[in-house]
């Protein structure tokens, strides 16, 4: 049974897995949990063990990098918060002024964990995924030499990982280099011009990619990310 | 040859319009990089990019042109009424010519109404159907092309829970599903719409298996259901009077744009008698619906349909081009084959469901200067000769060269 997410939900959701994505592309295990996001019950959302946001301050801080975590757990735990705080600000930069080959990694990795959220929990784009489940799309950025895979797995829905050249997907994305992808993933690409021009190339079970290519765009609106 | 004013007009398009291009030539539309995205000129069964380049094109217009581009002799029939005019405030008498040729020559048909687009006239048709039934179900089948309304489109934005509430989907060909469908929803079934054959796109077309149309011709019957046959894309490509003839069946209300007007925006809904009282109840207009142009090129289209029997000569085309590609592959080892009828073949290679090797074969065939495309069926145009098709093949057969030497 798939759980629909309410818009502002789904959007906070998206945002608190695409940084935890990043950090787990650029940062050590260690580093990458302290952001490991939970929902909690009364609302909030949790980065790693004790740091937690109501959705408006998350919001606000991921926009305007000015939001004010819940202070209970600060007070409880205060060096894992901090820890979770600076880990936080680190994604933040990296999404602001990464350039460097793993923070564009980091930043195509979080851009595929936000859209995996639409795919699994925004009504249009879970439907439009039911039939599509037996299926993969597999990207890959030239000049990085790095390859993901967007798959399903029964219990885990619709999820991203790192392949390699070797799996055959169903359909394919292909980044004419690192460039090209973090500005897709920045939403700071036109996908069209991209396409035409070639920094996009899109390959294999068409009508996938056109659904991929929606929910893409829809979480591109909708999950805050910092100001570049 | 490089794409380059092409993409220079991408650019400026992309400024002014959304997407670029949209529809099925839009860029995510996926045609692999060496086809083009604008046209500057076309003749007969060749046409020539904003680059200069010049193709030999399998797609005519995506169907819309059957005797090859700027046929002269609808050209003539189109210059002629220049001199008259396209759109008055009152339709032009050309609009009841045209009825009454439609009428002569479609069997079942006994009146005619017109429209730009093969939408317009299929979300019509449904209506009449409605109206004429008091039910509301519409069947389609799956995956099948009706057109750009909410009801029936194969994108996702823009759409309501509600604009499908009312629509049922079942498998080509399985009478099975469709007779069940029917009990279940017996008395509130409306009209199935379906196109002759299954010609959906990315997938290989279906023909009825036997037996097929008269099934579901007695089941409409049965259950008081419309048989509205969408002949939008294969309407003048099977037979000069209709595609039922063709899979010999009839049908109470049939839809035909593309090849009816050579290129001019036309569409046409045919209907039965008994239909005709219900077709008077539902709304009907447009900005330039009695355009008399498009009325003087469809009569044109028609004649030169019926006097040269343009289907039988595209369908013979086909057959020679189909047997023929097919045999190039097989030398080459690839199982390749043209699905559907000869004169608007869909290609397919087994075992290449995710469509890979189709798009490396037409990406290699673009670059031999055919238009071949990768995942909607390909149209015979009656320009094109024996010889062009020959020299078509010769290019085909690079393309499946540089095809093997890439798998």
């Amino acid at each position: 049974m798939k759980q629909f997410l309410p818009r502002n939900k789904l959007a906070i959701w998206a945002a608190a897995r695409s940084i935890y994505g990043c950090a787990l592309e650029c940062m050590s295990t260690r580093h990458a949990n302290s952001l490991q996001p939970k929902f909690q019950p009364i609302g909030r959302i949790s980065l790693g063990p004790a740091l937690s946001f109501y959705p408006t301050s998350f919001r606000k801080l991921i926009e305007g990098g000015i939001g004010l975590p819940k202070l209970d757990g600060v007070f409880f735990s205060p060096l894992n918060s901090f820890f979770s705080l600076i880990n936080l600000a680190k994604v933040g930069k990296t999404f602001r002024s990464g350039f460097r080959d793993h923070e564009i990694s980091g930043i195509f990795q979080g851009s595929l964990e936000a859209i995996c959220v639409y795919m699994n929990h925004h009504p249009i784009a879970a439907k439009a995924f039911e039939s599509e489940e037996t299926h993969s799309i597999a990207f890959r950025i030239h000049g990085l030499d790095k390859w993901w895979l967007i798959e399903n797995d029964k219990c885990k829905g619709w999820y991203s990982r790192p392949s390699n050249s070797q799996f055959v997907a169903s359909a394919s994305l292909t980044f004419k280099n690192p460039h090209a992808a973090r500005s897709a993933s920045l939403g700071q690409l036109n996908n069209w011009l991209g396409i035409t021009r070639g920094e996009i190339i899109l390959s294999g079970r068409i009508p996938l990619l056109d659904k991929f290519g929606y929910v893409a765009r829809i979480a591109q609106r909708e999950v805050p990310r910092p100001p570049s | 040859m490089k794409r380059v004013q092409s993409n220079l007009l991408f650019e400026r398009a992309s400024q002014v319009i959304p997407t670029g291009i949209y529809g099925h030539v839009a860029p995510g539309a996926g045609l692999p990089l060496d086809f083009p995205h604008f046209c500057a000129s076309g003749h007969g069964a060749r046409f020539i990019d904003v680059d200069g380049k010049e193709w030999m094109d399998f797609m005519c217009g995506f169907g819309a042109v059957l005797h090859g581009y700027q046929n002269p002799d609808i050209e003539r029939a189109v210059q002629n009424q220049r001199q008259y005019g396209a759109v008055f405030n009152q339709p032009h008498s050309l609009m009841v010519q045209l009825a009454e040729k439609l009428v002569d020559r479609v069997d079942f048909a006994e009146w005619a109404v017109f429209a730009k687009n093969g939408s317009d006239l299929t979300t019509w048709a449904i209506r009449v159907a409605r109206e004429k039934t008091e039910k509301e179900y519409i069947i389609k089948a799956r995956g099948a092309y009706h057109g750009v309304d909410a009801w029936c489109d194969p994108g996702m934005g823009g759409r309501i829970a509600s604009d499908r509430e009312h629509i049922i989907e079942f498998d080509w060909n399985n009478i099975e599903q469709l007779e069940s469908m029917l009990d279940d929803y017996a008395k509130n079934v409306a009209a199935i719409i379906l196109t002759p054959y299954h010609h959906a796109s990315f997938a290989p077309s279906e023909l009825p298996v036997d037996g097929f149309w008269k099934k579901v011709e007695s089941l409409c019957e049965k259950h008081e259901v419309t048989l509205i046959l969408d002949d939008v894309r294969c309407g003048w490509r099977l037979d000069d009077s209709g595609s039922h003839k063709y899979f010999d069946f009839i049908p109470d209300l049939s839809i035909y744009s593309k090849a009816l007007g050579n290129g001019y925006a036309i569409s046409a809904c045919l209907g039965s008698e008994k239909f005709r009282s219900a077709a008077s109840e539902v709304f009907l207009t447009g900005s330039c619906w009695n355009d008399a142009y498009s009325m003087a090129a469809a009569l044109a289209s028609l004649e030169k349909s019926a006097h040269k029997n343009v289907a039988e000569s595209v369908l013979e085309k086909g057959r020679f081009f189909c047997a023929n590609i097919e045999d190039l592959a097989r030398n080459y080892g690839i199982d390749f084959s043209m699905t559907g009828v000869p004169s608007m073949p869909y290609p397919w290679i087994k075992g290449d469901d995710n469509l890979y090797q189709i798009q490396t074969f037409c990406k290699f065939a673009a670059q031999e200067g055919l238009f071949f495309h990768p995942y909607h069926n390909w149209f015979i145009s009656d320009a094109l000769s024996i010889d062009d098709l020959e020299q078509a093949l010769v290019l085909a057969k690079k393309a499946f060269g540089k095809l093997v030497e890439n798998i």
